[in-house]
């Protein structure tokens, strides 16, 4: 909870077993798969930190809100801690 | 064909079947090779597609999503896991990367990006929107403990045969996790790698899952 910006308390520990009993719900009355296939697989290659690199799109902005699930803040480019 | 000639045919048709299923290693072994095959490795490279098909019960309606992704893994701990809705070419929907600089990710539809506290914050946060590829295959390379690797996890490990995935020839190997959830790994015959996977998804969990989060 404290990585989710959470503060533990019991009002937020009730928050998220009331989502997680919702998720349950939900999913209990669902029946699916999940399948991923792997092509070119390569467990050698020597790759060092830039192979990692990503470059943002223009107009990216730092949104501290995303894991929260709100709405994103208006203005918070720059900002990242 | 004579008697003799069709019970010769027979023979080597039982003797054939016999040494093949006798060359497959037991199942168990199977998952454990391919367990240490990742998590010795310096380094994952591989591209793929992950799909998803749900039936809502009540409503009978179907979902199908798909994505293609791009994913790069080395330790000890940088990755960049890229994932598109459509084709190659496509922008991405979302982007999950620690280059060095800590944990990161971007997600189209927001039009922003965030860090995260951790790298696996940072991977499960993402699982989701991802279709699972930021997760099943990230937790067997980079295993955050126990409980997080899904091939460590699995049990009631049986041999479902042998087929021919993307053009490779696996062993294909079936799983349960603790909570319900069924696993099929196509593990390649040379060298135990996982060209596919499958789960299931919905249904009620056998046992009731705790969030494991308690007060102090």
């Amino acid at each position: 909870m404290r990585e989710l910006g959470m503060e533990v308390t019991e009002e937020n520990l009730a928050r998220v077993e009331a989502a997680l009993a919702e998720a349950r719900a939900v999913m209990a009355g669902v029946r699916g798969t999940l399948r991923q296939h792997f092509d070119g697989i390569d467990l050698q290659q020597p790759l060092g930190p830039e192979d990692f690199a990503f470059t943002l799109p223009p107009g990216t902005r730092f949104d501290p809100e995303m894991l929260s699930g709100n709405s994103p803040r208006e203005n918070r480019e720059g900002t990242e801690p | 064909m004579s008697n003799r000639r069709q019970l010769f045919l027979l023979w080597v048709l039982c003797a054939g079947t016999a040494i093949a299923e006798a060359e497959a290693p037991d199942p168990v072994e199977q998952i454990g090779r391919a367990e240490s095959l990742y998590r010795s490795a310096p380094s994952f490279q591989a591209t793929g597609r992950a799909v998803m098909h749900v039936i809502r019960l009540e409503a009978g309606e179907e979902t199908r999503m798909e994505a293609v992704f791009e994913m790069r893994l080395a330790r000890p701990f940088f990755y960049r896991i890229v994932w598109r809705d459509s084709g190659p070419d496509a922008e991405p929907a979302g982007v999950v990367w620690n280059d060095g600089e800590g944990p990161r990710c971007y997600l189209r539809a927001r039009q922003a990006y965030t860090t995260f506290a951790s790298d696996c914050l940072a991977l499960s946060f993402t699982a989701g929107t991802s279709l699972g590829i930021s997760k099943v295959l990230p937790s067997i390379f980079f295993p955050p403990g126990e409980d997080g690797n899904i091939l460590r996890k699995l049990r009631s490990i049986e041999s479902l045969g042998r087929e021919r995935r993307r053009s490779v020839n696996c062993y294909r190997v079936g799983g349960t996790l603790g909570n319900g959830i069924g696993y099929q790994f196509w593990l390649a015959t040379n060298d135990l790698g996982i060209v596919e996977f499958e789960n299931t998804l919905g249904g009620a969990p056998d046992q009731p899952r705790e969030t494991g989060i308690h007060l102090a």
